[in-house]
């Protein structure tokens, strides 16, 4: 019954996204777009909420639950498990993009229907697009004959809280690019939109979907780290790469919308940057979701819907592209900036955030084009990205961290120095003191402490001396980016390990701390069983600072060994254990990792975060009425 | 009854197999002069693990990646330079095993492409204040 009606929900959503279209192409009266829209919105909820409450239920007659459910799931993570597999994550988009495509209508008022109407017809054809899609190669309600006693339950590396709410906070990034996207489209079909405020309209779309897009990552970072198991938390894969692309784009996009609203120039630029975020989260998606990145290969054997993307991508590029290149004249202003201002700073990062995407793009699809052409492999992995995309970047920090301090038009060097003279004395005692703590020198070391100190202290005093007002979002979001670069570059120059095989009962030494292996023993968890080692740390004047437990799990459903990494976390280090394999004999590999300040990474991005949040709420407030 | 008997294998499994998950490295590896467990570590980071996805050999722990180190090690204690090491490897496995590729004709495009991005990059913003002015 529940499988049909979801089904049948789905079906619906076609059915309204469809009149949608065609009631909003038509410019029908705003009482039958309205009943579409609402629709739409209920319908792919109402079919979301089924497939919900079938993996609560477990219903193995569903084969998308079969494949990815398990009854001794928890039921946090039958719930998460609807959107950690393909079909189930594809419905997620698309309620997503329902949501998005509700306060796209919410926007209507007496001025601005022709012009909301225009954005809804686009946005209601992506979402026929990813509709029909899911409903013709990814459908989550598709049966199964004969029913399963069980599921085969799903990989348990994934069961994890922060994995489990990423990809909904993805999704919210990728998709409010969506709004964004039909917003630009929408002004360049209607040539008027010259002297119609659409910037202001698309600010809190993009404002929401970057500020989603950083936690989301975030997470996913932060889940890498701890469940990894070898410390990292950025490893240029090509999944990473995916959502790192548009937000680049996004931080670009979010950065010349100031510029806009401010000046009215660099709005063709704006048009086409938001056309090229979310094409970018198509691509991204397409990355992801065809198989292709494991190989030519695999996406060979099933590319029914790795081509639908595709083909769609093509579609939505083409068209919007090609719109942009006929329509974008009357958008393209001259404006003389002067490189020694605000404005000026805005677009060298902004050229720099496109060239920075558009080498991560390169070094992602770069061995998927050489393998399909002429069957040579090759491998393009973290060195590469080292080697091109952080030096890249580097000037951006530098120039982040002058440009807001900078004012509209022209700025005196003089002025500037006195403005920062006490901020920069800071930074440079700052680092001196920290170097002389950790006494290991690299270059991009060295630039990395000072940019974040000096990012770090000159919003402080910003924050401080203005208390709370318009930019109060921006200098914090800024401020995060100060933790963040310190948190990356310590941990990254830093960090040291120790691999041993450790007894029981004996001890080893990191960083002035001592580990002592006290006990090992065997847990029964909810759905798996564990190996688990009692670890003492104590400090130099034998002070016992944590308990660390790292564990290895059995998973018996799916078979699978999992390891748990412990962690005990301060505001200046981590200590991080990871149990290996062994015996009672020999003795445990036992891997120890000394993180100096990488807890500062995720407060940055929350901080980050924090600051997005701000600037949502003041752009809602700055919309026209 | 059954449950127990499937607890026992499970505590078997648990201590007997191995239970490597993210075990890359292992202590009876690691050479004992460190300058050249340093060479090794910083070579393995750039070897991709070949039945690995985006995984280097320092990272990974499968089997094929354990031997890899090994081999590593085993070339640095014979006394080859890292660039004999690079090259055996090369040589062997194609250039699928180098994180970062070597430059090619055919990767001529992926080292010189982003630089050529940032070249047009500037003239764009030249160019935008040149019109204007």
């Amino acid at each position: 019954m529940a499988p049909t009606l979801g089904n049948l929900a789905l079906w619906l959503s076609l059915v309204f996204a469809g009149s949608q279209f065609y009631n909003t192409r038509k410019k029908n009266k705003l009482k039958i777009i309205s009943i579409s829209v609402i629709g739409l919105l209920i319908s792919s909820l109402f079919s979301f909420f089924l497939l919900i409450y079938l993996y609560v239920i477990s219903d193995f007659s569903v084969l998308n639950v079969f494949q990815n459910s398990h009854t001794t799931k928890p039921l946090f993570y039958k719930i998460t498990a609807v959107w950690g597999n393909h079909e189930g994550s594809m419905l997620l988009w698309i309620i997503v993009l329902t949501i998005f495509n509700y306060f796209i209508f919410k926007l209507y008022n007496k001025k601005n229907f022709i012009f909301v109407s225009k954005t809804l017809e686009i946005q209601s054809f992506i979402t026929l697009g990813f509709i029909v899609f899911t409903i013709l190669t990814s459908n989550p309600f598709e049966r199964m004959v004969p029913v399963q006693e069980n599921g085969l339950g799903f990989n348990p590396i994934l069961q994890d809280p922060a994995l489990a709410i990423h990809p909904p906070l993805l999704y919210i990034g990728y998709v409010g690019f969506s709004a964004a996207f039909s917003i630009s489209v929408a002004t360049l079909v209607l040539k008027n939109g010259k002297n119609f405020p659409w910037y202001k309209y698309m600010k809190p779309f993009v404002m929401v979907a970057w500020t989603f897009l950083t936690i989301g990552i975030a997470l996913g970072s932060l889940w890498a780290y701890y469940e990894l198991g070898w410390g990292g938390w950025w490893f240029w894969d090509p999944v990473e790469n995916a959502s790192f692309m548009p937000w680049l784009l996004g931080t670009a996009l979010l950065h010349s919308l100031i510029i806009v609203d401010k000046k009215q120039s660099l709005q063709a630029w704006v048009l086409l940057l938001s056309i090229l975020a979310f094409l970018l989260s198509v691509v991204g998606t397409f990355l992801v979701r065809s198989g292709i990145l494991t190989s030519v290969h695999a996406f060979a054997l099933d590319p029914t819907r790795g081509i639908y993307i595709l083909l769609f991508i093509a579609i939505l590029g083409g068209y919007s592209l090609m719109l942009f290149s006929s329509k974008s004249k009357i958008y393209s202003t001259k404006n003389y900036f002067n490189f020694f201002s605000k404005e000026g700073s805005i677009l060298v990062n902004n050229i720099i955030m496109v060239v920075a995407c558009a080498t991560v793009l390169l070094g992602t699809i770069y061995p998927l084009l050489m393998e399909a052409l002429t069957g040579n492999k090759i491998s393009i992995g973290e060195p590469y990205y080292n080697s091109t995309v952080v030096p890249i970047m580097l000037p951006a920090i530098l120039i982040m961290g002058v440009g807001p301090i900078l004012s509209w038009g022209k700025e005196s060097v003089l002025e500037i120095a006195k403005k920062v003279s006490s901020v920069f004395i800071i930074t440079l005692a700052m680092t001196i003191i920290i170097f002389s703590i950790y006494k290991s020198y690299t270059f991009l070391g060295i630039a990395g402490i000072v940019l974040a100190f000096w990012i770090i202290f000159n919003n402080l005093t910003t924050l401080y001396r203005n208390k709370f007002n318009n930019l109060t979002g921006m200098v914090v979001a800024h401020l995060g980016v100060g933790f963040l670069m310190l948190g990356i570059t310590a941990s990254s120059i830093w960090q040291v390990e120790e691999i041993i095989k450790m007894k029981l009962k004996s001890e080893t030494e990191i960083n002035k701390y001592q580990i002592f292996f006290n006990e090992i023993n065997e847990i029964k968890g909810s759905n798996y069983l564990s190996l688990r080692g009692d670890f003492l740390v104590y400090d130099k004047g034998k002070n016992i600072i944590a308990k660390l437990k790292p564990e290895n799990r059995f998973y018996p459903v799916t078979g699978n060994f999992t390891s748990e990494a412990s962690i005990h976390t301060n505001l200046f280090r981590d200590l991080y254990i990871v149990l290996g394999e062994g015996n009672i004999n020999e003795g445990w590999t036992v891997r120890l990792y000394y993180n100096p300040l990488v807890v500062w990474i995720w407060i940055g991005a929350f901080t980050i975060f924090l600051g997005g949040v701000i600037s949502i709420n003041k752009s809602l407030k700055r919309m026209p009425k | 009854m059954l449950n127990n008997i499937f607890k026992v294998i499970i505590s078997i499994l648990l201590i007997q197999i191995n239970m490597s998950n993210c075990n890359a490295v292992e202590p009876d590896e690691i050479l004992n002069d460190p300058k050249q467990e340093l060479r090794a570590r910083k070579i393995s980071k750039n070897i991709r693990c070949m039945v690995c996805q985006n995984q280097s050999i320092d990272d990974s722990n499968s089997s094929i990646a354990r031997d890899f180190r090994i081999l590593i090690r085993s070339k640095i204690q014979e006394g080859s330079e890292d660039k004999e090491i690079y090259k055996f490897l090369v040589e062997r496995y194609g250039d699928f095993v180098l994180l970062k590729p070597p430059l090619k004709s055919n990767t001529v495009a992926l080292w010189f492409l982003p630089f050529i991005f940032l070249v047009i990059g500037i003239l764009v913003i030249l160019n935008h204040n040149k019109k204007s002015n």
